[in-house]
């Protein structure tokens, strides 16, 4: 599962910490990245090392609570580039602007130094000519994790099991030609109008989102921690489905004193959220982010990320039993009986041949039997799962 | 004798709860606004004279007082008047007219008044402004931000009917100013000392979204009108939708000279070039 991954990467960051962390950050300006349409985009970036192809985001820093840290940021390109460590709230020396601090021309390194302040989710980009090299593809995501634990969002907060970042951007591709990129006279540049073609979730959009497993993936009853960060030029609504129980609990690196319970969000250009999501029961969904112009409120695209929560087989107690269901084929109702007789609240769902959840809601037994209305669903045979505290129920039906 | 001590005492409780009232008078004023390349576009403006200005009246009032505040209207059409939080419904005046609003604040606050005839146009054309309720800090600052198309601009003075769905601004504004030039407003350029309460009233009066986003320091928000729930959230980025007033209080922990701009990074420009104004304004920490 990816986010055994995640679980190891954040480990060895984990286990690494000392005192001190030292990163490196290429600044290259070379990279070209395919769009979901087969389009080459023309981007710059930042890479971990010389070695690894550039992509857009960059690599995410890891970072502990309270660690100095050093990044060596080596120019290799051609044009003057810096790294703004957004929202760490550094010193003015080491701000990454270029009128206030410094820029690193080409071929040189420039040191950036701060501690690594309160643990949550944060951003770099280059500040050099900030539009368009932002628009350029040069930034990625800071994490700082709690000294004690990888696996809590801060000191006293909340334990999770899955960690997922989605960072959300937008290509225009009249940006990304070399002649606007590579704009160096002095403070100034000529920006296009922005109409962007491209809207992105960690560097992938329509069918790459699924071919990338750009989503959340865990088994139920595992909390799964979102981080939500956008450094496009649009405004994101992200909605959840009902069924994941979001909390936000934290926005900008900083805990929130009560977790907000709603059902989207939010997250404008440069805003970070966490957000924490799970659920007792299987469930297949998809959490959509909506991209707002900034400038007059008009809705430009939508993309959707999967949401796989599933039984965590051979992992737990629970029984998985199969379950008769009648009539079968039916039109309109489905009944059953559940061989516990307790009066009992059971979570059901039904999903197609495709997978797609079709119903999720929660019934009560009476004496172990159930009714369920499916009659608004169309021609074709289904699955319906059913979970108690102790055991989970299964059953294929048609609908005729 | 005995009803006109029952009539005392009610006229005298009446005054109690509504606290010391503030009278004060703003002129809606046409007039012209250059933007930061020289070009004048059509433009109104909420003055303390009846005199054009794009020196923009910010009423501030204390949460002990009830503010009396009378509109005349300078222009030769009419034009509406709604202030947020008033007991006084939005109304109509007419040219030459005046109307008065009554505000009972209940707490350090941003209030939106605005023209709601023609809406969005003359939201649009300059005509929104701000009461703010004070609290206690060592200073406060005040930020009015706004967008611009200068070609709409010039397409209404003319009559035209705008697809608002395409707005698409080539200039913005703090306080009718762009970058550098909003560093001369006192109101508005960021100064302080490490330590400080530094109290920032910021309204977006325009018709686009903002996201102000601060290096250097992160703010706690006192007051949002459009999200109460996010009140004592410690951010470095601060959403602004049409309309939202929001009161964040910065203590700054170190010195430095930092920037505070607009993170649709398309809105730190001007005429369609970087940093040739935008939303963009310093801070200066010692």
């Amino acid at each position: 599962m990816k986010h055994l991954l995640y679980f190891i990467l954040a480990t060895f960051c984990w286990t690494q910490a000392s005192s001190q962390t030292e990163l490196l950050l290429v600044g290259q300006t070379y990279g070209q990245m395919e769009m979901h349409d087969g389009e080459q985009l023309f981007t710059f970036g930042y890479t971990a090392d010389y070695d690894t192809p550039m992509y857009v985001p960059g690599p995410t820093l890891h970072m502990i609570e309270g660690d100095s840290v050093i990044i060596d940021f080596h120019n290799s390109s051609m044009i003057p580039h810096t790294v703004h460590l957004h929202g760490l709230d550094v010193d003015q020396a080491n701000d990454g602007v270029p009128q206030t601090s410094f820029s690193v021309p080409h071929q040189e390194h420039g040191f950036y130094h701060l501690r690594a302040p309160h643990p949550g989710t944060y951003l770099y980009h280059c500040h050099f000519l900030s539009s368009i090299h932002v628009q350029s593809g040069m930034y990625g995501l800071v994490i700082v994790h709690p000294a004690s634990d990888p696996n809590l969002t801060w000191e006293g907060g909340y334990e999770f099991d899955n960690d997922f970042s989605f960072l959300t951007f937008e290509f225009d591709s009249d940006w990304h030609s070399f002649a606007i990129l590579n704009q160096t006279m002095g403070d100034e540049a000529i920006l296009p109008i922005f109409d962007p073609e491209y809207f992105m979730i960690n560097g992938a959009s329509e069918q790459q989102l699924a071919d990338s497993s750009v989503g959340v993936y865990s088994f139920v009853n595992e909390v799964n921690h979102l981080r939500l960060a956008n450094i496009g030029f649009c405004a994101n609504r992200v909605s959840f489905p009902a069924a994941l129980d979001a909390r936000i609990i934290a926005s900008d690196g900083r805990p929130f004193d009560e977790p907000l319970l709603a059902d989207s969000i939010w997250v404008l250009p440069g805003e970070r959220y966490d957000v924490l999501v799970d659920s007792e029961v299987p469930f297949s969904g998809e959490i959509i982010f909506d991209y707002v112009s900034m400038n007059n409120g008009e809705l430009l695209n939508t993309q959707a990320i999967e949401v796989e929560i599933e039984l965590a087989i051979g992992t737990n107690e629970l029984a998985i039993e199969s379950l008769e269901v009648f009539p079968n084929p039916t039109s309109d109702r489905l009944s059953f009986q559940v061989p516990e007789n307790d009066h009992m609240r059971l979570h059901f769902q039904v999903y197609d041949q495709a997978g797609k959840q079709c119903i999720s809601s929660v019934i009560s037994a009476s004496g172990g039997m159930c009714n369920i209305d499916v009659s608004a669903l169309a021609q074709g045979s289904y699955t319906l799962v059913l979970s108690s505290e102790s055991t989970y129920y299964h059953a294929q039906f048609v609908i005729d | 004798m005995k009803q006109l001590f029952i009539l005392l005492g009610i006229v005298l409780l009446s005054f109690v709860s509504r606290g010391q009232e503030s009278a004060q008078t703003i002129h809606l004023n046409p007039g012209m606004l250059t933007v930061s390349d020289g070009t004048d576009v059509p433009y109104f403006a909420f003055n303390w004279t009846n005199e054009f200005s794009l020196d923009v009246a910010t009423v501030a009032i204390s949460p002990s007082e009830t503010l009396l505040l009378t509109v005349v209207n300078n222009d030769d059409s009419e034009h509406g008047f709604t202030l947020d939080g008033s007991s006084t419904a939005p109304q109509i005046i007419a040219p030459a007219d005046s109307a008065t609003f009554e505000l009972v604040p209940s707490g350090q606050s941003i209030h939106y008044f605005f023209d709601h005839s023609d809406s969005p146009t003359n939201k649009y054309l300059g005509l929104g402004g701000m009461v703010v309720v004070t609290g206690e800090s060592d200073a406060n600052f005040y930020w009015n931000l706004r967008t611009h198309e200068a070609a709409v601009n010039v397409a209404l003075d003319a009559g035209e009917t705008i697809d608002w769905s395409a707005y698409y601004p080539d200039y913005y504004t703090i306080n009718n100013l762009s970058f550098p030039a909003i560093s001369t407003d006192p109101m508005a350029n960021l100064t302080g000392e490490v330590g400080d309460v530094l109290h920032i009233y910021m309204i977006n009066t325009g018709i686009s979204m903002h996201s102000m986003h601060f290096h250097g320091y992160h703010c706690t928000i006192l007051h949002s009108s459009r999200s109460p729930q996010s009140v004592s959230w410690s951010k470095d980025t601060f959403p602004l939708w049409p309309g939202d007033g929001m009161i964040i209080e910065l203590v700054p922990n170190q010195p430095g000279i930092y920037p505070v701009h607009d993170h649709n990074l398309t809105a730190v420009s001007g005429g369609g070039i970087y940093l040739n104004g935008g939303a963009l304004i310093m801070i200066d920490i010692q």
